[in-house]
């Protein structure tokens, strides 16, 4: 028994272990910011899906609802905020990075879309415009994505 | 002279041949230089082509998911038409979007109304009945869990679809803060099984941080209570009613955390076991007849309550003090007394979207508060008129775990008990409890279908036990 729970002891720590290493590959580990932005990205869905299933609260009144929605919207925007001054922060890092000058180019055009459309669901979210916050959601997470598969690809 | 001849041609071929390697170097660095740039190209194209491909499919999106343009929340702006009549009105708009998601604006004007509801169908397989037109075939009424097996039918069915709603609500900006107005029915309104009567189960408005009309008591924290089928709620936890009140709500943050301070005035309805009644003193465990509102009250239910709001989810304490009173103009009686009561409730988000959800709850003189309806009185009569406040408490707590964004399962446990003079009639409730244990589908945010097994117990003074176990099946459409 005991060996048996040494072998799953040592599979799952090694199985962390692996999950670290992957995590820790690409390009946004020599952003400066490791993950940090998809850290509020997470955040951000995290907070939206959790506003959603007020869909489901039989119980509290539709004015009650329409209080909660508001404060997870202004968490959203704190949130949006805080995601853009992330995204500074890789601009600013981004000439000790290697990448040549097309690379650069790239990189800088994605990143600031990426603090447009933040800006844009920071504005969004401060509103109220709740029906507004997906849509923007999903423009930041193809933004990521884009940058991801570019950069991250070019890593490995 | 030969020898000079001869040096100078091997000296001549060994240069030559330096010249004509070095040519080959700087030809095989200019092939590979070439080849890297034709890499770096095709690279850059592969990347211009992605971001094409990603925005295409971004532009896709939207066409099919147009992004609806309204005025924002309180700022004026040129309406909107959505909706217009080619005929009469080409330079109107009828109708105008809302300052709050799912409003439109009456014309004219600058309120936003909305209107909403849903139809909900619960079948409940009963393992014992609780009688002929009872409620508590139709939702969990645990002081109508038949004891001594004197009552209905073992393996009952009900259909019934009266936890179906309607609601209406309206937004105005004011100076003097929003103005805010909700009204809510339902279908229980009579407890025979296939009487629909309508039901007001909120009615109320605000304007700015005041509330005045009938909603759920300040006392009771309705962000806890759990997402179960069952329109009853939980044994353990405070009773899930409504009632008119008064209440003033004072938002603050304290470092950065949202909190509110609530105070209200509540309707007062003192539930007393009045020894000299006939119908209190039945032994029929089963009577449901036991309590009697004297409708003599002169304080209001006076309640205060802090909420936090931190990103973990949402937590309150509340503090309720009450005056029960009992006049009997037949007998000369008066008889007055205060009681208070505390409770502590919550919603704390965990993993993902799982929650945990609790109450607790504990006071004297606040059994109307407590469990399902009818459970617990206030205070006790005796035979020379002296009250006695019943001291109840209480606590519930509930898991919620989503499987993935369609499906979700809370399990619910309750308790409740109240300690009472030994003077008064042994068939009264001396404690309860409940499990709900649920598995919900939500194939769309509009549409919830599920399967919910409810098992429920209450102990008389005397020590006996009635049970019921319970197989739920729901489907619910809101509109």
């Amino acid at each position: 028994m005991k060996k048996t729970l040494s072998i799953t002891l040592i599979l799952v720590l090694s199985a962390c272990a692996q999950h670290d290493e992957q995590s820790n590959l690409g390009g946004e580990s020599t952003t400066g910011q490791p993950a940090l932005h998809s850290i509020h990205d997470t955040q951000l869905r995290l907070m939206m899906d959790r506003m959603d299933t007020l869909m489901h609260e039989r119980f509290m009144t539709e004015t009650q609802l329409d209080s909660e929605r508001r404060k997870y919207a202004q968490r959203i925007a704190d949130s949006a905020q805080k995601l853009s001054q992330t995204v500074d922060t890789i601009i600013s890092k981004m000439p000790s990075l290697p990448l040549t000058p097309s690379e650069q180019t790239t990189f800088l055009a994605l990143a600031n879309k990426l603090h447009d459309q933040t800006g844009q669901l920071y504005d969004l979210a401060s509103r109220n415009r709740l029906e507004d916050i997906n849509v923007r959601l999903h423009q930041i997470n193809t933004t990521c994505i884009s940058c991801h598969a570019l950069f991250r690809e070019m890593d490995n | 002279m030969n020898l000079f001849y001869l040096l100078s041609l091997i000296l001549f071929l060994c240069l030559s041949g330096n010249a004509a390697s070095a040519d080959n170097e700087v030809l095989s660095l200019l092939r590979e230089l070439k080849a890297e740039v034709g890499e770096l190209k095709q690279q850059l194209d592969r990347s211009n082509s992605r971001i094409g491909e990603l925005e295409k499919k971004l532009g896709e999106y939207r066409a099919e998911k147009p992004e609806t343009e309204k005025p924002d929340m309180r700022i004026t702006q040129p309406p909107v038409a959505v909706a217009s009549s080619p005929a009469k009105h080409d330079d109107k708009p009828l109708v105008t979007l809302g300052d709050v998601k799912g409003t439109f604006k009456i014309p004219g004007t600058d309120t936003s109304v909305g209107i909403g509801g849903y139809v909900k169908t619960d079948l409940l397989l009963n393992s014992v009945s609780a009688g002929a037109d009872k409620l508590g075939d139709q939702k969990l009424l645990v002081s109508q869990i038949p004891v001594g097996g004197a009552s209905g039918e073992n393996s009952q069915l009900t259909f019934h679809a009266k936890e179906s709603r309607l609601w209406f609500k309206s937004f105005t900006p004011s100076a003097w803060g929003d103005i805010n107005t909700y009204i809510e029915m339902d279908f229980f309104g009579n407890a025979g099984t296939y009487n629909y009567t309508p039901r007001l189960r909120h009615g109320y408005g605000s304007i700015g941080h005041f509330l005045a009309g009938q909603t759920w008591p300040t006392f009771l924290n309705a962000a806890a209570i759990p997402d179960i089928l069952d329109n009853g709620g939980s044994a353990g936890s405070l009773f899930l009613f409504r009632h008119p009140l008064v209440r003033w709500t004072q938002p603050f943050s304290l470092a950065g955390t949202a909190m509110e301070w609530q105070t209200a005035i509540e309707a007062p309805r003192s539930r007393i076991w009045d020894s000299t009644s006939p119908s209190a003193n039945s032994n029929d465990p089963n009577a449901y007849s036991f309590f009697s509102n004297p409708d003599a009250d002169r304080y209001p239910d006076l309640v205060t309550r802090l909420n936090f709001s931190p990103e973990w989810g949402t937590l309150s304490i509340a503090a309720m003090g009450r005056q029960i009173r009992y006049t009997n103009s037949k007998l000369g009686l008066k008889q007055d007394a205060w009681g208070g009561a505390v409770s502590l409730a919550g919603k704390i988000n965990v993993f993902n979207l799982d929650n945990i959800r609790f109450m607790a709850h504990y006071g004297n003189g606040h059994g109307r508060y407590v469990s399902t309806d009818n459970t617990f009185s206030d205070a006790a009569l005796d035979n020379e008129g002296n009250l006695y406040l019943t001291t109840s408490y209480g606590g519930m707590f509930a898991y919620q775990h989503w499987w993935n964004k369609q499906w979700r399962s809370t399990v619910v446990y309750g308790y409740a008990q109240a300690e009472q003079p030994d003077w008064v009639n042994q068939v009264l409730n001396q404690e309860v409890q409940s499990l709900h244990a649920n598995i919900l589908w939500s194939p769309v945010s509009q549409a919830v279908m599920g399967l919910e097994y409810i098992y429920a117990n209450r102990e008389l003074l005397d020590g006996r036990e009635g049970d019921l176990q319970r197989l739920q099946f729901s489907a619910r459409y809101n509109f």
